[in-house]
């Protein structure tokens, strides 16, 4: 046996070489190559020191129950309530894989952190209500022992969503939606607006709709963070590495109509190291698409949309980064404390932002103004034009203010129906998706956790039936059009 | 008929645990059958006959023997039994002809009491044990101590704050609220009545008929453990003019955010001492258009107490806002510096 690994270790040092350099005689010591086969032929024999184990403690585990690709908000919440909800302690290894760890392109830590329940969806309504509950009892869900409890920063401000002529009607549909629903909404005429919040400009409103309660902003680096820490006391794994290979098995199967389907299942997930070629197979039973903005990129790695177009086969997610800018200027007669997130009908929203006269905003952009999400890199010019005058316009004392700073995120876009994506793939029975929120992924990150859990450990939804957000919707054009989107 | 199943009954268990036997036996070969076989073969020897005298050297097989009983549980429930004459055992008198049934299974483990029976039957009764032992008992680690303690004041908390649905259904929201208020520890003040408190006999229900319609004009609530749960009771006082939630330590920004209910009719509010109430939750008391009297003192939680003094007084302006001075975390500027500067004598 000792002869037969000589000759393999021989063979794995030559083999790129081939015989024609012994023939050619002279260049055999170049570099000190022969010197080093030398030492390694000699450390094989006993008493030298040759140890065929090596050091994998970067290196995330070999096999894990679980694998959630992305480590953001979405996939933390995930991961939190597989372990919450699993049968046994300790029965599920989960392994949370995070390219970036300190986040620095993720939409969760580069959002605005608002909560509300005005969604046109009742799904959606359902979703928030849990997360606000969740969010307001944190410190009994995300509780570790001798840990300080967490501040949110949470400022129950609500929402205040204006809309005009056209869109009162809807605007009224939804908030009938929302109150059936359990959501604290209540509707107001322009002059009730004027009287409870004199610096708005009511030009052109025909209707405002105010959350009342569970509504406001968060810091959502708080809940990351929070949920991070609870997560390693329930002995989940993070891992920094970038998903680069899914190794999967196909089945050629008939539907009970005699179609021909191809199911496929991943058995390996290869997390290659970063600044290396080092890469790490890991043997999982289910994979979670917790990407975000990258969750298109992933799916095609796992086989979605690899088919002729037209069949489930060749429907891709579609889930693309789109980028959003946020401005933070500072006005020194602008609203006080009262301030709610407005949102106008233009598309243009802020929110007060601390103590100090600072306020938070932006505008969505249209589709044809849609900036470049190749980087992060951020538009003043686009504030100059655009969201400035709709600010003014509403709020007049917005004519004089002063920009201080801004940033730019991704959202993850869906461009079916904006609206998320949960639950299984058709096709490739062990990906599960939790991801495509399009702005909205934060708010309804905990209750959205819970149903992708339920869905894993139970096979459907328990709590709350996200059937409408299933895959199948993008085959079958079923949208779930999702209204008030900011 | 009976007498068949009577049979049965008797003859059903040993068989069948004789056929799961053979099945264990024949499933583990290796392990079971040759090193019994070969103990029994040497300890019994191939001319006797295996008997209940020999279980004493024959360990293995003993063992083997009590595996399959306990593996192949046909009947967990011992037969029942009945005591013949008064017998006293332990902590407990038994009278005659007491039927007793004995679970041998381990459903009895279940719960906490249970667990420690499991471990250690005849441990709980001895007396003397110390608290370590009972905790090794109940516990597998210390952090499981510790998160149960946590979990038993958060429940503390919640039970604490439950709704009297029954007393709302019987006697009205006003008595509701009243009644939970003085289970806290606080007290009420009833439209033309004087205010009362929970006094050591505790609350009667004859007062509670006579004040089904009368209204709660003030509720004092200082230092009770009232959540956001338990402020449903009190948003259902649709004529409270005064609230005091000072020093209450459960009360926070979520709980603020309800308090628009009471819009109509609150004159005065106090959170003085709140640990947990923040700037933020004070922005939502705009809705409080009829508060004439606030009181925000002592919020170690609100980062800039003089600011939040003049903001609140900007967004309620008919209120008297009690809180800091505005001048309260204002440094002192240069030009008031020189006048010691110059002040102080030169060394000669």
């Amino acid at each position: 046996m000792l002869r037969r690994a000589v000759r393999l270790r021989l063979g794995q040092c030559l083999s790129g070489r081939g015989l024609g350099t012994y023939r050619g005689g002279s260049t055999l010591d170049c570099d000190g190559k022969v010197s080093k086969i030398k030492k390694k032929i000699q450390s094989i024999f006993p008493g030298r020191a040759w140890s065929p184990l090596y050091d994998t403690s970067h290196l995330p585990p070999e096999r894990s129950d679980v694998v959630i690709v992305g480590g953001g908000v979405l996939g933390l919440s995930v991961a939190y309530w597989l372990k919450r909800l699993e049968k046994q302690q300790g029965a599920i290894q989960v392994l949370v894989v995070e390219r970036d760890h300190t986040y620095a392109r993720a939409s969760t830590v580069l959002s605005v952190g608002g909560i509300r329940q005005q969604f046109s969806l009742p799904e959606n309504v359902q979703l928030s209500l849990f997360s606000a509950e969740f969010l307001r009892n944190i410190n009994e869900y995300l509780a570790v022992v001798d840990d300080p409890p967490l501040d949110l920063q949470f400022n129950p401000s609500g929402y205040l969503l204006l809309a005009s002529e056209e869109g009162a009607a809807i605007m009224e549909c939804n908030v009938k939606i929302q109150r059936q629903e359990g959501a604290k909404v209540c509707l107001m005429s322009p002059e009730q607006l004027q009287k409870k919040f004199p610096w708005i400009n009511t030009e052109g409103v025909a209707l405002a709709s105010y959350g009342l309660e569970n509504e406001g902003w968060f810091d959502p680096w708080c809940l990351l963070q929070g949920l991070r820490r609870k997560l390693q006391s329930m002995g989940v794994l993070f891992c920094q590495g970038e998903v680069t290979r899914f190794i999967s098995s196909s089945s050629h199967m008939e539907t009970a109509s005699g179609e021909q389907v191809t199911l496929k299942r991943i058995h390996e997930v290869h997390v290659k190291m970063d600044h290396s070629q080092e890469f790490q197979p890991v043997e999982c039973a289910l994979v979670v698409n917790a990407a975000g903005a990258w969750s298109g990129q992933i799916a095609e790695l796992a086989g979605v949309g690899t088919g002729p177009p037209g069949t489930m086969q060749g429907t891709k997610l579609p889930v693309e980064p789109r980028k959003r800018y946020v401005y933070l200027w500072h006005c020194p007669q602008g609203p006080g404390l009262e301030a709610p997130l407005v949102a106008d009908p233009s598309g243009a929203y802020f929110r007060r932002e601390g103590l100090g006269n600072n306020y938070l905003g932006s505008c969505s952009p249209t589709e044809e103004e849609e900036p470049d999400p190749g980087n992060l890199e951020v538009d003043y010019d686009f504030f100059q034009e655009k969201v400035w005058p709709r600010l003014a316009q509403r709020v007049p004392a917005f004519e004089t203010l002063k920009v201080r700073s801004a940033w730019a995120g991704y959202y993850d876009y869906n461009t079916f129906d904006q609206n998320g994506v949960v639950g299984p793939h058709p096709l490739v029975i062990n990906m599960y998706f939790a991801t495509g929120f399009s702005g909205h992924g934060l708010q309804q990150a905990p209750a959205v956790g819970r149903a992708v859990a339920e869905m894993m450990l139970e096979g459907h939804f328990q709590t709350i039936n996200l059937s409408p957000f299933l895959f199948g919707r993008f085959y079958f054009g079923e949208k779930a059009q999702e209204h008030c989107i900011l | 008929m009976d007498a068949f199943l009577t049979r049965m009954q008797q003859v059903e268990t040993t068989s069948t645990t004789l056929r799961y036997g053979l099945l264990v036996l024949l499933k583990y070969p290796p392990v079971t059958a040759e090193l019994t076989q070969q103990e029994i073969d040497r300890v019994v020897g191939p001319e006797r006959w295996p008997c209940q005298g020999y279980r004493a050297q024959t360990p293995h097989t003993d063992a083997v023997l009590h595996e399959i009983l306990r593996f192949a549980d046909i009947l967990p429930l011992g037969v029942p039994r009945a005591v013949t004459q008064d017998t006293q055992f332990s902590r407990y008198h038994m009278p005659k002809s007491l039927r007793l049934v004995a679970p041998v299974w381990n459903r009895g483990t279940s719960g906490i009491r249970g667990l420690s029976k499991a471990v250690d039957p005849e441990g709980s009764q001895r007396k003397g044990r110390t608290l370590l032992q009972f905790l090794t008992d109940h516990f597998y680690d210390v952090e499981a101590v510790r998160e149960y303690l946590l979990r038993k004041q958060v429940l503390k908390v919640q039970k604490k704050n439950r709704s009297f649905t029954y007393i709302e259904e019987r006697y009205g929201p006003y008595v509701a609220g009243a009644y939970f208020v003085l289970k806290q520890g606080g007290a009420v003040k009833f439209r033309d009545r004087e205010w009362m408190r929970a006094n050591e006999q505790g609350l009667s229900s004859l007062e509670f008929r006579k004040l089904q319609e009368v209204p709660v004009e003030a509720v004092d609530a200082s230092g009770c453990a009232i959540n956001y749960q338990g402020l449903d009771n009190l948003l259902a006082l649709k004529e409270l003019q005064s609230l005091s939630l000072q020093r209450c330590p459960h009360v926070d920004d979520w709980c603020l955010g309800r308090l628009y209910h009471l819009a109509d009719s609150l004159q005065e509010l106090s959170l003085a001492g709140c640990p947990r109430i923040s700037e933020r939750g004070l922005a939502c008391l705009h809705h409080l258009q009829n508060l004439r009297r606030l009181d925000i003192s002592d919020l170690p939680a609100v980062s800039n107490p003089g600011l939040t003094q003049i903001l609140v007084e900007e967004m309620l302006p008919h209120c008297e806002v009690l809180g800091a001075d505005w001048a309260q975390g204002l440094k002192v500027g240069p030009e008031e510096q020189s006048p010691d500067a110059a002040g102080s004598p030169i060394p000669a």
